[in-house]
């Protein structure tokens, strides 16, 4: 309740936090300096996670298919979205 | 996920703090410009903040740090999110740190929840030691 007796918040307003980005939820992806080294650390199901988003640009995109084709495994066709 | 979330304010900044009682949040030095050093120097550490709204489900949250010719991804994030109801939010806040820039100029921050893009925000990046 507010100073005027109203209700500070809407009924039922129960926010959520997700509080990431530090050493318990790091990125699954940095870019290192060198495009090939960048992918190594990646697991192979986020590079492929990765390359189903159309937007992450040509040398990226180059690097990430080069590490799945080191490490054995097709790249998929063609991104989604 | 159907209707795709909804992303009431996306913003890069220096600081936020979340007071979860009362439901309210400041957001300090919310930049459109960022000085910090180029590679190979490590960049300034800062955060991104969102409002998020979503259908009840759960989806995938990921978030990608792109220089603004796309040429590469200089960062990427996921994590599953779960909406409990229409109208409550979930406050999401991103440490960003030890990640480098490869280059000075525009940089863009993308917010997709599975294959929806929900948020979009530029910021230039200009380099210096410290702002």
């Amino acid at each position: 309740m507010n100073a005027n007796g109203q209700p500070s918040t809407p009924h039922g307003f129960e926010p959520t936090l997700l509080d990431v980005g530090g050493p318990d939820s790091p990125p699954f992806f940095v870019w290192l300096g060198s495009d090939e080294e960048s992918f190594r650390p990646v697991s192979t199901e986020d590079i492929l996670f990765l390359l189903s988003f159309n937007v992450i640009g040509p040398t990226s995109r180059a690097a990430a298919i080069a590490e799945l084709e080191r490490r054995g495994v097709s790249p998929p066709e063609s991104p989604r979205a | 996920m159907i209707p795709a979330p909804i992303v009431a304010g996306l913003h890069v900044c220096h600081g936020v703090d979340i007071d979860m009682q009362r439901h309210e949040i400041t957001l300090t030095r919310a930049f459109h410009e960022l000085t910090s050093p180029i590679h190979p120097k490590y960049a300034k550490p800062f955060r991104v903040f969102a409002e998020i709204y979503g259908p009840i489900g759960r989806g995938v949250l990921t978030v990608m740090l792109m220089p603004l010719n796309q040429e590469r991804v200089v960062y990427a994030f996921k994590h599953t999110i779960e909406f409990k109801d229409r109208f409550s939010p979930i406050y999401f806040r991103l440490d960003l740190r030890d990640f480098r820039f490869p280059r000075i100029g525009e940089y863009e921050i993308m917010l997709w929840v599975d294959w929806d893009i929900v948020a979009q925000r530029r910021f230039v990046v200009r380099e210096g030691v410290l702002s």
